[in-house]
């Protein structure tokens, strides 16, 4: 759909999720469609509230029941529908095949169970480990994340935050999983421990051959991890391209605007550029496209009909009437 | 890149209306069906109390000598009790007394917890230490017990009756406000006002307070319920307010020797403090999801 | 560890005599004399003043508070009770039995029956299980526990004749008075483990677990319950305190001569070594049981477990 090449290894189509809360539907993903290939890594970006998270957790398949509800859609991992597996087959999946690092470290710990105890759950649940094997492995994996063996058996409430993280990601990578979830996984943390974390997520993504979804509201990690960006508004897919399309070539409004609001360095500022507005309130979308109020670019067609993402050239699609291609 | 005059149409800032607080958590708490069953129940409880001079049919010592023991009829719709007076009169004249029993102490109750607690939370350090060192030893001895012992040693009567009950109530209401004192302790705006010079209790009581205040409306209210359950129980036990008050509690008492004879005389004041304190815990369940932040849309 | 424990030992021990002194203090000070209220109003001054002095009644404040405290603790004798002459303390050792009976049995029933309804209740949140569970549990709490149990012996005793209404014998006695202390403790129990369930619920670790692919119901049993369950310890603790504040009450509805209905006697009585005997007993219950949560807690929380282990 988006790239003409085949080795294709997650492909989600039309996927389509609300909230209910009372009387109300939030609309949190309107029909998002993406694929990857082995070993490669997309960056969802956008604003708060966008849906990313909501759409890692539904390839996951670990959303809410109540008050989320998937309406639609099909996740294709190497060409089996995970929307049609039973929950028995999705235990398989999770922590095996696909693994999901959270924002917020210092809650995503069991406080009453030791870090090692966490790891080796994870490794139990889908090898045939003795204890003492377990426990070996799950040492192995501390040490790989930067961690001393001999506190294995500390609890949460005596690591730091950054530390907090890297046993997040050993128990992410415990099973050696294909495809690697990372919500936001350096946004509670100091920027100096922000660039080591990066940076071990990228060695051992290289080490494993693993695919991974970064989700992020920072352009900065996306540049430093990302092979491709799908920029996200409004549950919907507004730019799609490489990371030389994204940040190079820019086409959709939104994206200038994201562009447009990061201060430069090099120049004197006298205020920061906002994009004008706020995000749409998710019960009651606009018509049309979803960012055409706030558009500086607004056209007539802009309030009507559905909008589609279009090829703008190899591999860089966008989802506008009035492309302001950069460049 | 975009230029600095945007010509979006932009979206305009929407108008905040300004309610106040009080009306706005008021509307919320009658929002849940539960909590707008207890509110509307408490409210005609009380009603009735107050004008029981002019609901009651019969005063409540007028005896009816032809018609002691009487089981509910159209003359007694609750019946009477062994001297002939007719309980329903005597239960809406006892509301008068059970309810303003369980109201002040509860109150008065809060009210002292509250400034030990916050002295205790905002001091912090040996004042901290040695006030809950002395409610550990308050507390030895649990609610009843103590109101037990005060009301005996104190004496019959309303307002001494009042007292032992609150006393009851007291290390509880400390205990509470100090955990939230904690809480809020370490925010930064008591920081603020400390840069600008407050006084020390000008803090506490203007800055800190006010954001604590909603687990001490929510406990004051369920604790009424509690006081009157505990107003009661002293009654039935012969503490308490004397006969021939007809609080709730004493008309227990009173038919508690007819009990396998005339049931009626013990079901209809134990259902009203039943009722009542159902009302009262309603209507705290649904206070305490109006008040909480959590549940703010 | 140890430190901590002999430390908290030792804070129990100043509670109670904290307590003790207290309720010496107070009785010191209630209006009337009780040698006067033993004599009765036709007693001459010469008579109530010799009972004064054979009860020590007429020495100061501090000498008799010595006294009590030195005879109490040092010497367990809690002096002869001014009604009935016997040692208070040999009536206490016979009473306490029964009372502990009724005590530890409604404990055990909070906990089951509060922890079993309570996680009932919230891993079936907003379903008909939840309401109708919580809307049970809000009329246990409302209604007065000593109401309910008249009820009982009406329905029971009177109506249906299966069970006694008052004294003791054997199990058949108890069954009551049991089930009467324990039901507001069992709401309150269900109440407060449903929220503590519900709040654990959305808790990020939840989340991760699942992620990880373990089942539902491990999920349950080794994230969501030992955090739920965190908070619910000092419930339980004070529960218990309220069991044994009821005590004096539910002993009277079924007159069970227990240790409550001793005090309450004593009480109308105004027999003071019964009062202080029976006040103090209760009041080391009740710190024995706070005691036993604080090194619960202790042991079982691994937060705090490390503030007295020498790992680190």
């Amino acid at each position: 759909m988006m790239r003409n090449e085949n080795n294709v290894f997650l492909s989600v189509r039309d996927l389509n999720v609300v909230y209910t809360s009372g009387k109300k539907i939030v609309h949190a993903v309107n029909g998002v469609s993406f694929e990857m290939k082995k070993g490669e890594t997309l960056g969802l970006v956008g604003e708060t509230g966008a849906g990313k998270t909501t759409i890692a957790k539904s390839i996951l398949r670990i959303l809410p029941d109540p008050p989320a509800k998937v309406l639609g859609g099909e996740i294709l991992l190497d060409g089996t529908d995970l929307m049609k597996h039973s929950e028995k087959e999705m235990l398989k999946i999770r922590g095996e095949k696909i693994a999901m690092i959270f924002q917020d470290p210092m809650t995503a710990l069991n406080p009453l169970v030791t870090v090692g105890d966490q790891i080796i759950e994870g490794l139990k649940l889908h090898n045939d480990y003795g204890e003492a094997e377990a426990a070996q492995k799950a040492k192995e994996l501390l040490e790989m994340v930067g961690i001393h063996t001999e506190r294995f058996k500390e609890y949460p409430f005596e690591f730091s935050g950054g530390m907090k993280q890297r046993v997040v990601i050993a128990m992410a990578l415990a099973c050696e999983p294909e495809l690697l979830l990372a919500d936001e996984p350096t946004t509670a943390l100091d920027v100096t421990i922000q660039a080591q974390v990066l940076d071990l997520i990228n060695k051992l993504k290289v080490k494993y051959g693993t695919s991974m979804i970064l989700i992020t509201h920072n352009l900065g990690v996306v540049a430093q991890t990302c092979d491709y960006v799908a920029v996200i508004y409004a549950g919907k897919i507004i730019e799609y391209g490489s990371k030389k399309d994204i940040f190079v070539d820019y086409a959709h409004p939104y994206t200038h605007g994201l562009f447009a609001s990061l201060p430069s360095f090099s120049k004197d500022a006298p205020r920061l550029k906002p994009i004008a507005g706020s995000m749409p309130d998710p019960t009651r979308l606009p018509q049309g496209c979803a960012f055409h109020p706030r558009c500086p670019f607004v056209i007539e067609d802009c309030r009507n009909g559905e909008i589609l993402l279009k090829e703008i050239s190899q591999g860089h699609l966008c989802r506008c009437c009035n492309i302001q291609q950069k460049g | 890149m975009i230029t600095a005059e945007s010509t979006s149409t932009g979206i305009k800032p929407e108008k905040i209306e300004k309610t106040s607080l009080l009306l706005e958590t008021l509307q919320r708490m009658v929002k849940g069906p539960g909590a707008r069953v207890g509110t509307v129940l408490f409210a005609l409880i009380v009603l009735a109390s107050v004008f029981a001079p002019l609901i009651a049919p019969y005063g409540p010592n007028e005896m009816d000598l032809k018609n002691m023991y009487a089981t509910p009829s159209a003359s007694h719709l609750l019946g009477t009790d062994g001297l002939g007076r007719d309980l329903l009169s005597r239960l809406l004249y006892g509301g008068r007394y059970s309810l303003s029993l369980g109201l002040s102490a509860a109150v008065f109750g809060a009210f002292v917890g509250v400034i030990i607690g916050s002295i205790a939370g905002y001091f912090g350090g040996k004042t901290e230490t040695l006030i809950m060192r002395l409610m550990d030893i308050w507390s030895s001895l649990p609610g009843m017990l103590l109101c037990i012992l005060i009301s005996a040693a104190l004496g019959a009567g309303f307002f001494f009756t009042v007292l032992a009950l609150a006393v009851g109530a007291v290390p509880e209401a400390v205990r509470l406000i100090r955990a939230q004192i904690l809480k809020e302790r370490t925010k930064e705006y008591l920081e603020a006002a400390e840069a600008i010079n407050c006084s020390k209790f000008s803090i506490m009581f203007r800055h800190l307070l006010p954001n604590v205040v909603s687990p001490i409306l929510v406990m004051m209210t369920m604790g009424i319920g509690m006081t009157i359950t505990m107003a009661a129980a002293l009654s039935y036990i012969g503490l308490g307010v004397q006969p021939p008050t007809p609080e709730w509690g004493a008309l227990l008492a009173d038919g508690r020797s007819h009990i396998l004879t005339y049931p009626h005389l013990i079901m209809f004041p134990g259902l009203t403090i039943a009722i009542t304190v159902l009302a009262i815990n309603l209507m705290g369940d649904g206070l305490r999801d109006a008040l909480d932040p959590k549940l703010r849309s | 560890m140890a430190k901590y424990i002999l430390r908290r030992l030792l804070w129990m021990i100043v509670i109670v005599l904290g307590t003790a002194f207290i309720i010496f203090t107070i009785l010191y000070f209630t209006p009337g004399d009780p040698a006067q209220a033993m004599l009765g109003g036709v007693a001459r001054p010469s008579e109530v003043a010799n009972l004064r002095h054979t009860l020590g009644l007429d020495r100061p404040y501090l000498v008799q508070l010595g006294d009590f405290l030195y005879k109490s603790f040092i010497k367990l004798d809690f002096g002869n009770s001014w009604v009935f002459g016997v040692p208070v303390f040999d009536e206490l050792m016979n009473r306490l039995p029964r009372t502990l009976i009724i005590g530890l049995s409604a404990m055990v029933l909070n906990l089951t029956f509060g922890l079993l309804l309570g996680i009932f209740a919230g891993t079936h949140e907003s379903k008909w299980q939840d309401s109708a569970t919580m809307g049970i549990a809000m009329v246990f709490i409302s209604a007065p526990d000593f109401w309910v149990a008249l009820m009982m012996i009406v329905l029971f005793a009177a109506k249906l004749g299966w069970l006694p209404a008052y004294g003791i014998g054997g199990p058949q006695y108890y069954i009551m008075p049991i089930i009467c202390a324990a039901l507001a403790g069992i709401a309150v129990n269900a109440r407060q483990t449903r929220s503590s369930i519900l709040e654990v619920f959305r808790e990020d670790y939840v989340t991760t677990a699942r992620s990880k692919g373990q089942a539902e119901s491990a999920v349950v049993r080794k994230h969501m319950l030992p955090n739920a369950l965190m908070p619910v310890i000092t419930i339980i603790g004070v529960g218990f305190a309220r069991i044994v504040a009821g005590a004096p009450v539910i002993e009277s509805v079924f007159s069970i001569p227990g240790v409550g209905l001793y005090m309450l006697n004593a009480v109308s009585a105004r027999d003071y070594p019964a009062i202080r005997g029976s006040v103090l007993f209760f009041a080391l219950f009740t710190t024995v049981v706070m005691l036993i949560v604080d090194l619960v807690y202790a042991f079982v929380d691994p937060r705090i477990k490390a503030q007295f282990s020498n790992r680190r």
